[in-house]
């Protein structure tokens, strides 16, 4: 008996349907459905995003940055001084640089007189004297490419100031000038924003530029001729050594 | 492709609305609830049939899109009743109780099995009416209430244990 009510309580829970016009409503209605595909949610938030919300943090970055670019820009520029170590500390060679352009430019037929000794000239010659005495310990070292000498002669007749101007520039580019007869002797360092000068053939000072401030020197470049360059340089050229300086 | 899901759907459909539609009605109590209940159910499995996802059992699939639907309703609910605002109403929802059986057209027979089943305790409720009405297996009835086998066996034989001391019925686990 029990067994009869329990089944007959089953049969009547699961007569619990739908009806037929129900059903066909539903289905019809489903399969009529489009089918759109739900593209993923776009996140509202990027890298750009964050900055345009959170300006504080733009401005940080901002910060941050003008900081990198800045000690960069003072460490090249200190990078460009200690190469040029050796004529950065000498004084007055701006007045030097003058009095040896009015020289120049007024006295065409002279010889250019010797400027006033300057601390310049007297540490060239007390380098000369200490790289002869064996004693010397040049502060510019630089890896020179040898050239054999164009001609023995030329090796001979090497002027003691062009040994002075070379002593200072070995690593740089040295070159040779010939202005109203005379002979000049234009150096610059192998280093952007480097020091460069102009010498007499005795190895007077004549002229001197700084970097890309540079100054009038007198002397016309297209009288000059390259006679030395360290290799590697910063102007791209190959080595070369016309008089065997080394 | 396209026909391959259509007649797949149609099928599964008419085997498993009324299934579905009874799993509804029962708990909601209002006809119309229940087939809303019953289409938005097979809607969602027939997106999921377009959108080609891996459907491993499809009868345990609706009975969960159900139960979270149903879920849903009753939380809909509760938020705008005057009770749930005032925060009376904390119980958790029994899907399952006495108050809604009574509303349901169903024979006297029937309506005793779905009271008994009310009142046993609610972690048997669901097991036991999806294995003794709907005659579910454990490994189905485990996927639809989220629960291992194992656990849902022990919930069925306890359940089913329960519900023979209460009605009398000779229960065969």
């Amino acid at each position: 008996m029990e067994e009869k009510e329990k089944k007959i309580g089953i049969e009547e829970i699961q007569n619990i349907k739908m009806t037929v016009s129900e059903k066909t409503q539903i289905l019809e209605s489903l399969l009529s459905t489009p089918h759109t595909k739900q593209e993923p949610i776009k996140s509202p938030y990027s890298f750009v995003s964050f900055f345009q919300r959170n300006h504080l943090a733009y401005y940080a970055m901002a910060i941050c940055l003008v900081i990198i670019l800045s000690s960069g820009g003072i460490y090249f520029k200190n990078q460009a001084r200690e190469n040029t170590r050796g004529l950065a500390t000498i004084q007055g060679l701006d007045q030097i640089n003058q009095n040896s352009q009015n020289q120049i430019n007024t006295n065409n037929t002279k010889s250019i007189a010797s400027p006033t000794p300057s601390s310049l000239s007297k540490k060239i010659a007390q380098n000369t004297n200490n790289n002869e005495n064996g004693t010397g310990n040049s502060n510019v070292s630089s890896r020179v490419m040898m050239m054999p000498p164009a001609s023995g002669n030329q090796t001979n007749n090497i002027s003691i100031g062009l040994k002075n101007v070379f002593e200072f520039y070995k690593n740089g580019q040295i070159s040779e000038c010939h202005e109203n007869g005379q002979t000049y002797y234009s150096a610059s360092l192998n280093a952007y924003d480097g020091e460069g000068a102009t010498f007499d053939i005795d190895g007077n000072i004549v002229g001197q530029y700084q970097g890309l401030t540079g100054a009038y020197t007198g002397i016309n470049p297209k009288s000059c001729k390259i006679i030395y360059v360290v290799y590697p340089n910063i102007w791209g050229l190959d080595a070369y050594n016309e008089y065997n300086l080394n | 492709m396209k026909t391959s899901i259509t007649e797949t759907f149609k099928k599964t459909y008419e085997i498993e609305s009324d299934v579905i539609f009874r799993f509804c009605l029962i708990r909601v109590s209002n006809r119309e609830q229940a087939l809303d209940l019953t289409q938005e159910t097979f809607l969602r499995f027939w997106k999921s049939l377009q959108e080609e996802e891996k459907i491993l059992n499809e009868r345990a699939f609706l009975f969960t899109i159900a139960k979270h639907l149903i879920i849903d309703w009753y939380r809909k609910k509760k938020s705008i009743s005057l009770e749930g605002m005032m925060g009376e109403d904390d119980e958790p929802y029994d899907l399952l109780d006495k108050k809604t059986i009574a509303e349901i057209e169903v024979g006297a027979e029937g309506r005793f099995i779905l009271e008994k089943i009310s009142e046993l305790a609610p972690s048997y409720k669901d097991a036991v009416y999806l294995r003794f009405v709907e005659d579910l297996s454990p490994k189905e009835i485990g996927k639809i209430l989220e629960i291992s086998e194992n656990a849902c066996s022990v919930r069925i034989n306890r359940g089913l244990e329960e519900l023979r001391k209460i009605t009398g019925y000779n229960i065969n686990k």
